[in-house]
């Protein structure tokens, strides 16, 4: 199935209800990988509504070589990748720009790792699916995203190596370490 | 309790099948024997299973009104000014700025100065020597190298020795010499035959008065003197002691000091090359010898070599009594 060639914006048009349809189908998966990288609902949909918006302006260069899931899949962790080097550079910047700030610096800061516990009883499963929720959304946005990639998406090292741009070994060792960091944080949980 | 990071790093990998098959083995066998990384591992498999719980969420109708909506926004464009790097170059300014203002602080010690030229740290610490005697001039820092790049060379040390002994003018010409036994009272220097050297004979009183020649000199740019300093010189101790500081471990000129002074001027150590002083005039006024040098320092812009020298000029006068003072010229 190929899409190529222009794409009319107009409503109403096939193109436009052939997307919605892809979009739909994929909706759940994409939305939960964005809410889970993000670690919460806001950004979370922020991230899949300009995943979605960044598809279908390129949608008429898509060539159906991969999966339309695949293919949105991809444009969601690169725009994920391009936020965290965005926030980096802001906090970089909000440390050192000497005042010359923009109105992007007025977004919360990073939030570190809380170091208690959060829980101190046993769970139900409900119970521990939101502290196994609230610990992954605790974890540091680039230690979550192998975590997503790998535990909740099960995407093979490789494959994230790939799609992170980062060395086999470095997925690994992060991988653990944020196993670790969530080993604590859950240990009456689970 | 958590393992250290490496066991971490091996049972995650372990539980992801992401060894090779040696590996594998290898931590089957381990586990096979510790039951506490049995423990850890099934830690392990429970976070993954309490992660494979969550729900896959489900995105509410409005969020695809959203996306339909964002969709027919213009995307919006970054104006063009706001690819002007001001941040880097803000950042690049203060960077400058910090350098500029704390080069001085990387520096040797002994030439730590804030907010003065070079040439105005050396003239502040000629005048603070000035003040002191000889022996205090002598007073030279302890933070000396041993570097044997700092030692002139033998055919010099040999040079001055021979010039300075031999009690002659060799850069005078017999006119000249002439002319200066004219202006000297009588008595003070006898000149040998037309063309011939001309012999200094030592008096009690400051017997030269006006320019006095300078015998011998030794210039360079590296010295084991590291501070500036002015230095005169007018017995054996006072010349050892200077040359084992100026180039410890090499022999010392043999001066005759019934005859002759040394008069120095140390620049101390200068992070580039580029830095000179050169002695130019020495002049005796009734008792009151005045040694006028003078500094050459690089241009603001000029290239020179990063590495540190530490110029100097050692002048042989005949000797004269009196009070010296060494003077920029």
């Amino acid at each position: 199935m190929g899409y190529a060639g222009n794409f009319p914006e107009g409503p109403g048009s096939k193109e436009r209800e052939q997307f919605d349809a892809l979009m739909r189908r994929e909706g759940s998966r994409i939305y939960t990988l964005s809410v889970r990288l993000a670690g919460n609902v806001a950004d979370g949909q922020d991230l899949a509504a300009e995943t979605f918006v960044q598809a279908f302006r390129a949608f008429g260069s898509f060539r159906g070589e991969s999966a339309f899931g695949t293919w949105v899949y991809r444009i969601c962790v690169n725009r994920w990748k391009n936020r965290l080097r965005a926030q980096k550079r802001r906090f970089f910047w909000s440390h050192i720009s000497l005042g010359f700030r923009g109105e992007e610096d007025d977004a919360p800061p990073l939030d570190p790792p809380s170091p208690e516990p959060p829980l101190d009883r046993p769970l139900e499963d409900e119970e521990r699916r939101k502290a196994v929720a609230d610990a992954l959304e605790r974890l540091p946005p680039e230690d979550r995203t192998v975590v997503v990639l790998r535990d909740l998406d099960d995407k093979p090292y490789e494959e994230i190596s790939l799609e992170l741009r980062i060395p086999l070994g470095t997925v690994k060792s992060r991988l653990a370490r944020a196993r670790g960091k969530l080993q604590d944080m859950l240990k009456d949980a689970l | 309790m958590t393992p250290d990071p490496k066991t971490l790093e091996m049972l995650s990998a372990y539980l992801d099948e992401a060894l090779s098959s040696r590996e594998m083995a290898a931590v089957k066998n381990l586990l096979a024997k510790d039951a506490d990384l049995r423990d850890a591992l099934k830690r392990l498999k429970s976070l993954r299973t309490g992660l494979k719980s969550l729900p896959t969420l489900t995105p509410p109708e409005s969020f695809y009104d959203r996306v339909w909506r964002d969709v027919g926004r213009t995307p919006t464009r970054r104006p063009f000014f706001s690819y002007f790097p001001y941040k880097t170059i803000a950042a690049l300014a203060v960077v400058s700025l910090v350098v500029v203002a704390t080069k001085d602080f990387w520096r040797p010690a002994g030439n730590r100065r804030m907010s003065l030229s070079p040439l105005q740290m050396f003239q502040s610490s000629l005048k603070a020597g000035q003040a002191a005697s000889p022996a205090m001039a002598l007073e030279i820092g302890s933070a000396e190298r041993k570097d044997k790049a700092l030692v002139p060379p033998a055919s010099r040390l040999a040079n001055i020795e021979m010039e300075a002994n031999r009690e002659v003018v060799p850069a005078l010409k017999p006119g000249e010499v002439a002319r200066q036994v004219t202006a000297a009272p009588a008595g003070a220097i006898s000149v040998g035959a037309a063309g011939g050297p001309a012999q200094f004979q030592n008096r009690a009183a400051s017997p030269i008065q006006g320019d006095l020649p300078i015998f011998s000199k030794l210039r360079g740019a590296t010295s084991g003197v590291k501070d500036p300093r002015t230095v005169v010189a007018r017995s054996e101790a006072e010349w050892n002691e200077l040359w084992s500081r100026h180039a410890p471990g090499r022999p010392v000129p043999r001066l005759d000091f019934s005859r002759v002074m040394v008069a120095a001027v140390f620049m101390g150590q200068k992070p580039t090359s580029g830095y000179a002083v050169e002695i130019q005039k020495v002049q005796n006024n009734s008792g009151r010898i005045r040694v006028l040098y003078h500094i050459t320092e690089p241009a603001p812009r000029a290239a020179v070599a990063q590495t540190p020298a530490s110029p100097f000029h050692i002048v042989v006068l005949p000797r004269v009594e009196g009070d010296v003072q060494f003077e920029p010229n």
